[in-house]
């Protein structure tokens, strides 16, 4: 009992750094906490509260759990962030002391962990309020199912992985993805274990419980998985899809490359400034660890390491089927999206950095003691421009919503009483205007293009603010309601907004057209639907 | 880093480190509102949306307005970041002042002054337009540093190094705001008076040891003045210096302006906070007399004393436009010697004294505070309701049916709206813009007001009406449609043009502007 209390107590030193960074960390979103912005999946839960069972649609069983255990299923303004953003930044400083048992003697330590607690990854997770919470308490959770893991190899070793493997399937029942957080940390535990003990034997005995942990927690996932697809309790989709074996075998050299790439490609909020010092850590790291080889043997284990270490970082994205280009799915490559990056990369920069700053010689500590310098500045000003984006981009998008919901109830035809299948086509999306650098190729769907509404329900947000409900759930026109005067605005009326004809009511239906695409798009929707009444 | 403090004397102990991190925790409380709610002034708009360049201050002479933005923010106006850079410039700039003046260096000491100086509603007219709060606010510090380095220089071996880098500390701020000029006397004339006060100097002590600082102020400005021959700005009204025939006039209107001032009540610093800061001042200048012992250090004193007053109202002085009674300017000055009369307050022998600096520096803190929060309470308002009427303004122009928004429009809002004074109802002697009566939604704005949250590109960046926008439909509309805004003919709009009625002050302009350019023809 002692051991467990001294175990789960933090030293002052832990506390101190806690504090730094949650405090940077705070600091960095600050005007997005306090001005409570939400992204376009957030409408009804923030209006109904999400539910335990709201995730199970796309196989997120333990998605809501947390904001059911600690805010009662409510979405709430700055605890929901506030408290994942503490739990996140104390993670991080467990990790480093816990998990990796790096020295805290060390001053530098004072500057590495406001540096990963700042780090842009986070921007993304900070979109969508309903998982805020949950997706920063898995990096919690996975460091539960580690530090078991790591215990199961000494003693206990059932109970200690069996609570592995329960703390693991927890996170990957929430999100999948957080399993790279699992891999990575992983990887460089062994190399770590393996720099120390120059044994392959010891350091892959090491691995066993966490192996075991990773092959059941799937395992049961996958199980899992069947059992709510076979209920009606989830739906298939792009996100819950995994290739083959033969293809992950196959893809991996292409999987290296492109790795390598999105260490080295800008990103929106991720400048080329940004990405060249962020490799520059990690490479020297991975140029160091190999350096300290004293046979060839050593060496080869080594570069196994390097290339476990490049694969690691993107796990998710070596299992996942390409996002397909649909109109409920993000558009970003999976070896580009920032939210899977959020749970390898600030996890292999903070071990590089402490080893940089234990393993070489002193003319290299003092570059990377500039280069932290900059980067905990560059993060800050990264992650306030950010919110900064944010929350104009909110608010434009909010005022045109009110514009267009003005424009229907101002019309001739409006009946309260009805409730109105709502056919927006397509959104505005306000973020790129306040925007004011050239955006790279790699688009970071959430980061940036993403609009705060999306178009396929608009009941959610139209119904946000008014006094009554007035559009329904449906989105589609029924064949069978096609009449002379639609006829006769599709065929010869459209516009694109703010134009008068941009929307048109009648009966049962209000129809924006938003843009010129949105325009294109319904007028060849129509065409098709009217054959089809034909 | 740590050696360099030491040698300079500017090495804060742990004391002094914990002073100056309540001082800014206090600080960024008093402001909090304005931080959190990432408010922004009617110049703006486009710099919030888009980025500030080193060039973005040249068209008015101020060619180092903008480098520390670029150094520090990447040219970006960032919330919370903006204010915390600029206080914490404020707050290192108090601390190297209190070493100037030879403040007792206790925590509760340097907390009260720093504390009360940045805190002043002065400040909030450099929290106004936040594309100059981190600069307005460093050049405080950049000013305090010269006055610093250059007063060692008498017995330093570096001379040259040091007054190198003292010229470079006055150039600079010169050049992102003159007025910076007033800091650099009030400061400087303040420290001699202390000298005199605390440690007996005459005249003669007190040329040998700042001859050096009005050197290198001088070569400064020289430097300022020779570089603006050579940065492209426009004509301005801001860079128009007094004609010398009309100096000794304007010297005794601003001596009557500065002595004015302790009993001028402003936005925000009304009658009785004025009163209290006037009564604190003659309570450290009667303390200063009666401690001195020598007549002639006491006269000195006194002249001294008026000369730093004086010295508040020198931009008023040197240049053209009325520049008295504003408050980023007398933030320059007037803020300033308030502070010196506290750090008097603080300084003098007699423990009474001190212990009336404190009691004063408590008040003072407070009613700041209260004073800061109204200012901004006022403010929000203003920026919701001026805001609101934009959105609707833009709403208005959205539903026109003459209105496409693939067309680039070129926009003229006839008269501005001004909001904040509806929501403050304290009787003041003098107004100031900044502080309260200048719009958010400026007629000169209109074209990046109405883009700012607006999903297409509609505004042309031409600003000009020619005399082939007088079309039929314009000038009847000029001349006898036109209604003030809401009514429903406040918005015209064809193919070229847009305007929007506010006032009919501006509508009886714009008739005549419209008549007169079709005389032209």
């Amino acid at each position: 009992m002692q051991n467990i209390i001294k175990n789960l107590t933090l030293s002052k030193k832990e506390i101190f750094l806690w504090f730094l960074g949650f405090s940077v960390l705070t600091l960095s979103f600050l005007p997005l906490i306090t001005n409570f912005t939400w992204g376009n999946h957030d409408w009804l839960s923030l209006k109904t509260d999400g539910h335990l069972k709201a995730g199970f649609i796309e196989g997120r069983i333990s998605q809501y759990l947390f904001l059911y255990l600690f805010l009662d299923s409510h979405i709430l303004p700055i605890l929901n962030t506030g408290l994942g953003f503490l739990i996140y930044s104390l993670t991080i400083v467990l990790f480093t002391t816990r998990f990796f048992e790096f020295d805290i003697n060390n001053k530098k330590i004072y500057f590495i962990i406001p540096l990963i607690a700042s780090l842009p990854y986070t921007n993304e997770i900070t979109f969508f309020q309903f998982i805020i919470l949950s997706q920063l308490i898995w990096t919690f959770t996975i460091f539960m199912s580690l530090m078991f893991a790591k215990k199961a190899t000494k003693k206990h070793h059932i109970i200690y992985t069996i609570l592995s493997t329960f703390f693991l399937f927890l996170s990957i029942g929430g999100y999948p993805a957080s399993s790279n957080l699992f891999i990575i940390s992983l990887i460089l535990y062994l190399s770590q274990i393996y720099s120390s003990t120059k044994n392959i034997t010891i350091t892959l005995k090491k691995s066993i419980p966490f192996i075991v942990s990773l092959f059941i927690s799937f395992t049961t996932l996958y199980f899992t998985y069947k059992y709510l697809q076979n209920t009606g309790q989830m739906i298939k989709l792009y996100n819950n899809e995994t290739i083959s074996l033969q293809e992950l075998i196959l893809n991996l050299p292409k999987s290296f490359m492109l790795s390598i790439t999105s260490l080295i490609t800008p990103q929106p909020f991720f400048s080329l400034i940004y990405k060249t010092l962020s490799s520059f850590i990690i490479f020297s790291f991975i140029f160091y660890y190999l350096k300290q080889s004293s046979s060839l043997k050593d060496f080869l284990i080594r570069l196994l390491f390097f290339f476990a270490i490049i694969l690691g970082i993107k796990f998710s994205a070596l299992l996942t089927k390409e996002t397909p280009q649909t109109f409920f799915a993000t558009s970003d490559p999976v070896f580009f999206m920032i939210r899977t990056d959020f749970y390898s990369l600030p996890i292999l920069i903070l071990f590089s950095l402490c080893f940089l700053t234990k393993n070489t010689k002193t003319y290299i500590k003092n570059i990377i003691s500039v280069v932290i310098t900059i980067l905990i500045f560059s993060n800050i000003n990264s992650n306030l421009y950010y919110s900064k984006i944010n929350i104009l981009a909110f608010r434009s998008e909010i005022n045109l919503t009110e514009r267009i919901s003005d424009r229907i109830k101002k019309s001739p035809n409006y009946n309260p009483n009805t409730l109105y299948t709502l056919i927006q086509a397509t959104d505005l999306s306000f973020r790129p205007r306040f925007y004011h650098k050239p955006i790279p190729t790699y688009q970071a769907f959430y980061t940036l293009h993403s609009p705060f509404t999306r178009y396929w329900i608009p009941n959610d947000y139209y119904n946000f603010y008014a006094i009554q409900p007035f559009v329904s759930q449906q989105v589609s026109i029924n064949p069978k309601d096609i009449n002379d005067e639609m006829i006769n605005y599709f065929t010869n009326q459209i516009e694109t907004w703010p134009s008068s004809n941009s929307v048109y009511l009648d009966n049962k239906y209000a129809i924006i057209t938003l843009s010129p695409k949105g325009k294109n798009m319904l007028t060849e929707q129509f065409k098709s639907i009217k054959s089809i009444k034909q | 880093m740590k050696s360099l403090l030491k040698k300079l004397s500017l090495l804060p102990d742990s004391n002094i480190q914990k002073a100056l991190l309540i001082s800014f925790i206090i600080a960024n409380f008093c402001f909090l509102y304005h931080t959190l709610n990432f408010m922004w002034g009617n110049h703006d708009v486009k710099f919030i949306k888009e980025e500030l360049l080193l060039s973005s201050g040249l068209f008015e002479g101020r060619f180092t307005q903008f480098i520390l933005y670029r150094l520090l923010t990447n040219g970006q106006i960032l919330p919370v970041l903006n204010n915390l850079i600029g206080f914490s410039f404020l707050i290192i700039a108090m601390y190297v002042l209190s070493k100037y003046w030879n403040i007792p260096q206790t925590k509760l000491n340097l907390i009260i002054f720093t504390t009360f100086f940045i805190t002043q509603p002065y400040t909030l007219s450099w929290l106004y337009f936040t594309f100059i709060t981190i600069s307005c606010m460093a050049w405080a510090f950049f000013a305090i540093l010269g006055l610093y380095l250059s007063s060692l220089i008498k017995n330093h071996p570096h001379k040259l190094l040091l007054s190198i880098i003292s010229i470079i500390c006055f150039y600079l701020p010169l050049g992102g705001y003159p007025p910076i000029i007033n800091t650099f006397f009030v400061c400087l004339s303040a420290k001699m008076t202390l000298d005199v006060i605390f440690y007996q100097k005459n005249i003669k002590d007190l040329f040998a040891t700042y001859k050096y600082t009005i050197i290198n102020i001088l070569i400064s400005a020289i430097l300022f003045k020779l570089t603006l021959y050579f940065v492209p700005s426009d004509e301005v009204y801001n860079l128009e210096t007094t004609p010398i025939q009309d100096l000794p006039n304007k010297f005794f209107s601003t001596l009557k302006i500065s002595f004015n001032q302790f009993f001028v009540s402003v936005p925000f610093m009304e009658k009785g906070y004025k009163i209290t800061l006037a009564i604190m001042s003659f309570i450290s200048i009667f303390g200063a007399i009666i401690t001195s012992t020598d007549t002639k250090k006491r006269l000195l004193s006194i002249v001294l004393i008026c000369a730093t007053i004086w010295f508040t109202s020198l931009t008023t002085f040197l240049v053209v436009p009325p520049t008295e009674y504003v408050s980023r300017i007398d933030f320059y000055g007037y803020g300033f010697l308030y502070a010196f009369f506290l750090s008097l307050l603080l300084s003098l022998k007699p423990k009474i004294f001190e212990s009336i600096g404190i009691l004063f520096g408590l008040i003072l803190i407070y009613l700041n505070i209260l004073n800061n929060y109204h200012a901004l309470y006022v403010w929000q308002e203003g920026f919701k309701h001026e805001t609101k009427i934009l959105e609707n303004i833009y709403t208005r122009i959205e539903l026109h049916p003459n209105f496409n928004p693939e067309k680039k429009y070129r926009i003229f809002q006839v008269g501005d709206i001004s909001l904040r004074p509806m929501y403050y109802n304290k009787n003041i002697d003098k107004d100031d813009v900044f502080l309260l009566s200048i719009p958010y939604l400026a007629m000169w704005q209109s074209k990046n007001l109405l883009q700012f949250y607006s999903p297409f590109n509609f505004t042309s960046d031409i600003e000009n009406l020619f005399i082939s926008d007088i079309t039929d439909s314009v000038q009847d509309y000029v001349n006898n449609r036109a209604r003030i805004w809401p009514e429903k003919d406040s918005i015209y709009i064809d193919d070229n043009i847009i305007l929007i009625v506010l006032t009919q002050n501006e509508l009886n302009k714009l008739k005549i502007k419209v008549n007169n350019l079709l005389n032209k023809t």
